[in-house]
């Protein structure tokens, strides 16, 4: 029951960043929808790495043998956490700069490529 | 796409990824079961490497090699950012004179607003370096104190000066420690293979776990990942302010 | 030497760390020699290791963590064949890009080099990566410097609608990855591939097995522009630089497909293979229709040759599909053959823009008349995308006409047979229109020909004399993707790293146990088949007859013309139509192509 609510709760996040980016009408609402996107491969990373009865995996004052969620999860997020905050600026760079050049945040705005 | 074709055609694909999601999901161990590989990583961390914090431990000695692409994904970006925000050629950058003399005036900062910020500047930044410091010691580490560090900065655009960021605004020096601090994770790695080891291998005493000098290179690798998280983000942050206030498009004559 | 693995990877980063810091202080010819010497080192360095890697895998563990007890700790560089025949290759790329770059960007302080070097560090990273989170990172940052420099142009309008739609749509192809990488965490408990690949063989392949490799796979086709994955990639290059345009076909695109390969047969050989089969031939089929139609129907001389490029996508996709080692190393040949072709010809799409001020195809008509030599060349490029007997990517669908056939899908030949016709016609009709100022000049109206004619010249100031180093890489590459058949041991060398890619056990093997292989038995090439040079010299025949037509197809007999026209414009014009360039068009599109992707999967496994 609760695997199914923690891995669930991963899924429906990824879902609904991209209905956001589907659906969004500002470029820079569709960005911070990718960021939610995001955030629900985290919930799934850091649920895998759930230990029943884990304490973190920081052992001060705790003896290395106690019990402890999994380290290799928590790296892999926090890095990416991180970086994905730079990577994000950078794409709401070029939504500031669109806005700057065709004077709209609506993505449906902007014409300059078809076909 | 109408709208409306848009959203249809997502409907119908969110359904079919939710179905493919759920049968997949079902798929793995119940909440609670741990994988063995990073049970096996605390041991090796915390005995073989004297390292408190397990996590410093694994970003910054054994799987080392994707927190240096990681690293140089975040200058990529931040570089990117500086490419992107630029001053274009029908554009000019405004002194903080000209600044100063815009009319109306932005509003002026309240006194609390003022005091709080300036005065949280010099905690701020003790408590990034002291994340920094002891990132193999406690939770913390290089990225987390690099991007507290920042806050720094931030805070000292709220207190109203808006390029008052970390080291005066200085773009070039920012740069400088940005990229030097990449090129100083390569060359800890690069200390292996002097030593006839691997790329990467951790080459000093490990000491003895709890004390400051311990875990070997690990440290020193996060202490260069703080300093290039911190120049980073700042980049990116000086970046957008100046897009923001600096940079107004040449009034066409 | 110990540290030769590492090298390529750590080589490009280190110099675009140090250029980043002095950018300033240093001038541009040293930034321009050093940025450049570093690729060519590291194309030397790929090529080194690819070469020993052809009488075994070579493993590197970095930071030491050698496997404990057979358990991996630590990440290793897995270098094979494939891994560094392709890592060179993006250096060649790379180096030639540089070349172009010399007289091109005049501001040094805009970090292009840096951007560059980066992109070569991380395509190296993504060949030679044993490890499935370096997979996912060092193919994010590619996306994020292919971005980057995706928008340098920041000063036009079209290059940020280009960039924003590239990024979160490759971006949501990474985080789809991360989770198929999360779900084989999961499992398998291992981030290795090899250890990866030796906890799921022979397990019965389940929803979550169905389901991570649907989700990796699905971000690499993202990048490998695979139908319906693919909307980026016209927008992308319709507005990129020259020199990124040359990298992001001639390489990055086919790196997508190496990626599904290699994660393919490390990773779910045993569970998967077998199932397989029609769902990637079946993409790679409706890739290459969708590609080569569209491609002759685009004025915009850069939307064209994407297109092309995603034509040429579908066929190695096919090889890729079919799943022998022939099959591979088809794939293999195509991606250096096209890759070479495809760089030359946006090479010297920078250089018509430079000297003309314009990338349309009317708007150039006939204006390049003094300019034999590039003329020469595209319509050489245009010869080699049609399969002309003789050049690369005549030898790389041959072979993958043979193994298609092998595998009982001998009715790809037609498909291929379109997509060399289509592409090659394209072309040539541009060469004889642009170079010798043939047919009619307006060839009527197209939305993107607003694009093409607003489009500024890439370098500034007095460019009118086309500087030498702007036009010697097309040149070198177009005669070395026409030559490639002539080079000995290319094929043996396509074998033997196609026998490595096929061969996930001794992967794993190596890895795990750090045996060296035994090299695997390299089979004389067989000789082409008749078929294969007459279905070329069809092709070849077709391709000009194509672009003939089109050029006097307004004087052809009405009825005709309405025979025709009647159906297919409007077809066409659909097709056209959905290519809206808006991002959440794409991501729509993207989410129907995984649940689809998933939902043929499961039904194949039933």
């Amino acid at each position: 029951m609760m695997s199914g609510l923690a891995y669930g709760v991963a899924g429906f996040v990824l879902l609904t960043g991209l209905w956001g980016i589907v659906t969004s009408r500002d470029s820079i609402h569709l960005v911070l929808c990718l960021s939610v996107a995001q955030s629900g491969t985290y919930v799934l990373l850091l649920a895998i790495g759930y230990r029943e009865g884990g304490t973190a995996p920081v052992f001060q004052g705790v003896p290395p043998s106690a019990p402890a969620v999994d380290p290799v999860a928590q790296a892999l997020a926090l890095t990416d956490i991180v970086v994905a905050a730079v990577v994000l600026a950078l794409l709401l760079a070029l939504a500031v700069q669109a806005h700057k050049r065709f004077g709209t945040r609506d993505p449906d705005e902007l014409r300059a490529l078809r076909g | 796409m109408s709208r409306r074709g848009r959203l249809v055609v997502f409907a119908v694909a969110a359904a079919g990824l939710a179905g493919l999601l759920a049968w997949g999901l079902g798929g793995l161990p119940p909440l609670g079961q741990t994988p063995p590989y990073g049970q096996m990583l605390i041991t090796v961390a915390t005995m073989t490497r004297q390292v408190q914090n397990a996590v410093s431990g694994v970003n910054f000695d054994i799987r080392l090699a994707d927190t240096i692409l990681e690293e140089f994904l975040l200058l990529t970006a931040a570089t990117g950012v500086t490419v992107l925000l630029r001053r274009l050629d029908d554009e000019r950058e405004r002194s903080p004179e000209q600044l100063a003399a815009e009319r109306p005036a932005p509003p002026p900062v309240s006194d609390a607003v003022r005091v709080w910020s300036l005065g949280l500047i010099g905690p701020t930044v003790v408590v990034g370096l002291s994340l920094i410091a002891h990132g193999h010691l406690s939770p913390g580490g290089g990225f987390q104190g690099g991007a507290l560090m920042v806050t720094a900065g931030l805070l000292g655009f709220l207190a109203g000066r808006p390029r008052a960021l970390p080291w005066g605004g200085g773009v070039e020096l920012t740069e400088a420690m940005e990229g030097a601090a990449g090129a100083g994770i390569v060359i800890l790695g690069l200390a292996g293979v002097a030593v006839g080891g691997a790329f990467g291998q951790n080459v000093l005493p490990v000491g003895q776990r709890g004390a400051l000098a311990s875990g070997g290179l690990v440290p020193l690798v996060g202490g260069a990942v703080g300093v290039a998280v911190a120049s980073g983000t700042a980049l990116v942050v000086r970046a957008f302010v100046a897009e923001a206030l600096a940079i107004r498009r040449a009034r066409q004559r | 030497m110990r540290i030769l693995p590492v090298l390529p990877i750590v080589l490009p980063l280190a110099v675009a760390a140090v250029l980043l810091a002095g950018a300033k202080i240093v001038s541009r010819v040293v930034v321009d020699a050093v940025s450049t010497a570093t690729a060519a080192v590291v194309a030397v360095a790929s090529a080194a290791l690819a070469w020993q890697a052809s009488g075994g895998t070579l493993v590197s563990w970095l930071s030491g963590w050698t496997p404990i007890g057979g358990t991996p700790v630590g990440i290793p560089l897995v270098i094979d064949t494939a891994a560094g025949a392709l890592a060179a290759f993006a250096a060649l790329l790379v180096c030639a890009a540089l070349v172009y770059s010399w007289r091109y960007f005049q501001e040094v302080e805009d970090f292009f080099h840096v951007l560059m070097l980066l992109l070569l560090a991380a395509m190296v990273a993504f060949c030679l990566a044993g490890d499935l989170f370096t997979l996912f990172v060092s193919f994010e940052l590619m996306t994020v410097a292919a971005v980057a420099l995706t928008a340098y142009h920041t000063e036009d309008r079209g290059p940020l609608q280009g960039a924003l739609g590239f990024g979160v749509t490759n971006l949501v192809g990474s985080f789809l990855a991360l989770t198929g990488v999360a779900l084989l965490y999961g499992r398998a408990g291992t981030l290795s591939l090899a250890s990866a690949g030796a906890a799921l063989a022979g397990q019965p392949a389940d929803g979550l097995v169905t389901l991570a490799f649907v989700l990796v796979s699905t971000g690499f086709l993202v990048k490998a522009a695979v139908v319906p994955f693919h909307f980026w990639l016209a927008d992308a290059h319709a507005v990129a630089p020259a020199p990124v345009s040359m990298l992001l076909s001639g390489i990055m695109v086919p790196l997508g497909l190496y990626g599904v390969a290699r994660v393919l047969w490390v990773v779910f050989a045993e569970p998967l293979a077998a199932d397989l089969g029609g769902v990637l031939v079946g993409a790679g089929v409706l890739t290459a229709l969708v590609g080569a139609v569209l491609c002759p129907a685009q004025r915009h001389l850069k939307r064209l040759l994407a297109y092309s490029t995603i034509g040429h996508v579908g066929m190695l996709l096919i090889g890729l599909g079919v799943r022998s080692v022939d099959g591979l190393a088809g794939l293999g040949l195509g991606v250096v053959a096209h890759g070479l072709v495809k760089a030359a010809l946006f090479c010297s799409v920078g250089v018509l823009l430079n000297r003309y001020g314009s990338v349309s195809e009317d708007d150039l008509h006939g204006r390049g008349r003094d300019f034999a030599l590039l003329g020469v060349v595209w319509a050489a490029c245009g010869l080699a995308l049609a399969d002309v007997p003789g050049s690369g990517l005549f030898l790389a669908r041959a072979r993958i006409e043979e193994a298609a056939a092998a595998a009982g899908y001998g009715w790809v030949a037609g498909v291929l047979l379109i997509v060399a016709v289509l592409t090659g016609g394209a072309v040539l009709r541009v060469a004889i229109r642009v170079f010798l100022g043939w047919g009619p000049p307006d060839a009527g109206q197209d939305p993107s020909e607003e694009a093409a004619e607003e489009e500024d010249p890439e370098t500034t100031g007095q460019r009118r004399v086309t500087a030498l180093v702007m036009v010697a890489p097309a040149v070198a590459l177009a005669v070395a993707g026409l030559g490639l058949w002539l080079v000995p041991g290319v094929e043996a060398a396509a074998h033997t790293a196609a026998e490595q890619l096929h061969d996930g056990a001794g992967y794993t093997e190596a890895v795990l146990t750090g045996s060296s292989m035994v090299p695997p038995a390299v089979s004389p090439g067989e000789p082409i088949a008749l078929s294969s040079f007459m279905l070329a010299g069809l092709s070849t025949a077709g391709a000009i007859g194509i672009a003939a037509l089109s050029l006097c197809w307004h004087a052809a007999p009405k009825g005709l013309r309405r025979a025709v026209e009647r159906p297919g414009l409007p077809a066409l014009n659909t097709l056209r139509r959905l290519h809206s360039g808006h991002v959440g068009d794409h991501i729509a599109w993207l989410t129907l192509g995984t649940a689809m992707f998933g939902g043929l999967l499961a039904a194949a496994m039933r």
